[in-house]
């Protein structure tokens, strides 16, 4: 009769299905055209580019499960533990045609991503420099996908430590949601406050355990 | 520990379980999809005459994931050898679909597009796989010769061994007469031959353009989103890009 209850679950859990991630990212033939490197004068056309450069960075972000960017657009993190993020394939760069993204055209597609998009968040909506969050999966269904995993597995009501939920596997995630970074976690689960579906205990202004509810 | 590994058991069986079920279904929605193509053939003249019954067998089609359009042209073309006429119902079907891949490409293409993308666009936006279109040149050349009569604003350009379909927009733009004139066709030449992209340079020397000239007729084409601009090119020369490089 457990098992049973056990088997509705992994029916229903569509969120562990994991990709693969040896292999690496294959670039459209558009980053390979010198022109997407400069902001386009032709307003019409240099939207179509911000969706270029959005689709791109999307693609990019969830094939190596990176969650957040630099505002330079270096990978920050990612679920991939296995990855060395300083050896991952530039996004604003391309050395074999010899072009670059600037910085001032970087921080338009992040604020495109952000703003028109709403596919990412600044990590710091007052500093702005420290990089964004990669929402190629929707911080809402992160959220459901953890909070079902948890109701479903009879793990609310317990307390966990940021380190439990996103360091080890105590907690039997399934792999599309383990080895997330805590700065990711720490999002995931605020959002999940204002759903009233966590209650996060504070300790000296940080986060010292978390109660799904 | 027993139970740890229960748990990996079931996760895996659950796996299984998951991706065998997707495969059936859609291996069975495959089977019902191509019943549904060759049905259209068999059938196309009911459907094209009785409209009650082609409302709802439209209908389901879309329940289904086919495009009607796209269906209606395969069954009206099916069974007849390229360079024999088809019904005029195909062309005047097929120019729709070609005038709606014209317009969603435009902003990146800025309104040209090789025959060989155009075709390709055409044969694959059926939405299944168990539907592609065979829509040839031909097919292609008949529709824009009626296209012509309606009005200005499509052409065919044939450069270098390849051809090209280009047009202006419904709205106008600057293109006054909606085809091309002399000075883009001449640049249109100069990106095949270099591979995508003209600069003030290579104007100037080929063409003996002066700087007005070259900057009048860039800054039209980049407003109207026929070419791009690069300004990292080789000792940090400005290259301007002709879009439909991207897809071709």
């Amino acid at each position: 009769m457990k098992y049973d209850k056990v088997f509705t679950y992994l029916i229903k859990t569509t969120c562990t299905i994991a990709p693969s991630m040896a292999e690496p990212f294959i670039f459209p033939k558009i980053h390979s055209f010198p022109p997407l490197y400069t902001k386009q004068p032709n307003l019409t056309v240099q939207e179509k580019q911000l969706e270029s450069w959005s689709d791109l960075i999307l693609n990019y972000c969830q094939h190596y499960r990176v969650t957040s960017l630099s505002q330079a657009g270096l990978p920050l993190t990612s679920q991939n533990s296995q990855l060395k993020l300083d050896q991952l394939p530039s996004i604003f760069e391309n050395k074999s045609i010899d072009r670059q993204v600037n910085d001032e055209f970087k921080s338009i597609i992040f604020k495109y991503l952000v703003n028109k998009l709403h596919k990412a968040e600044y990590i710091n909506v007052k500093k702005k420099d420290e990089g964004i969050f990669v929402w190629w999966k929707p911080l809402l269904e992160w959220a459901s996908c953890l909070y079902n995993h948890m109701n479903d597995t009879g793990q609310t009501g317990t307390v966990f430590t940021i380190f439990e939920l996103t360091s080890s596997n105590e907690l039997g995630l399934p792999e599309s949601l383990r080895n997330i970074d805590s700065s990711v976690m720490i999002r995931i689960l605020r959002s999940m406050v204002k759903q009233g579906r966590t209650q996060l205990i504070m300790e000296d202004g940080e986060i010292g355990g978390v109660k799904f509810i | 520990m027993l139970l740890r590994y229960n748990r990996e058991a079931y996760l895996e069986l659950g796996r299984l379980i998951n991706e065998r079920q997707s495969s059936q279904l859609s291996t069975q929605l495959s089977v019902l999809q191509s019943a549904i193509v060759n049905f259209s053939v068999d059938h196309r003249e009911t459907i094209r005459v009785n409209s009650e019954f082609r409302t709802k067998f439209t209908r389901l089609c879309q329940q289904v994931g086919i495009d009607p359009v796209a269906l209606l042209i395969h069954s009206l073309g099916a069974g007849i050898s390229d360079g024999v006429d088809k019904p005029q119902e195909y062309y005047t079907i097929l120019l729709l679909r070609i005038v709606e891949v014209c317009q969603e490409t435009r902003a990146m293409n800025g309104g040209l597009i090789s025959l060989k993308e155009l075709r390709s666009q055409l044969n694959t936006t059926s939405g299944t796989s168990v539907l592609e279109l065979k829509v040839t040149d031909n097919d292609v050349t008949k529709c824009i010769e009626v296209l012509k009569e309606l009005g200005n604003g499509y052409e065919i350009m044939q450069s270098n061994n390849s051809s090209w379909l280009r047009f202006s927009s419904i709205t106008g733009g600057s293109s006054k007469d909606g085809g091309i004139s002399v000075d883009q066709r001449n640049i249109y030449e100069m990106c095949l031959f270099t591979g995508g992209f003209v600069t003030y340079r290579l104007l100037h020397d080929n063409y003996g353009w002066d700087v007005t000239r070259c900057a009048t007729i860039i800054e039209e084409m980049i407003m109207e989103g026929l070419l791009w601009l690069d300004t990292q090119g080789l000792k940090g020369e400005w290259q301007y890009w002709e879009p439909s490089w991207i897809s071709n």
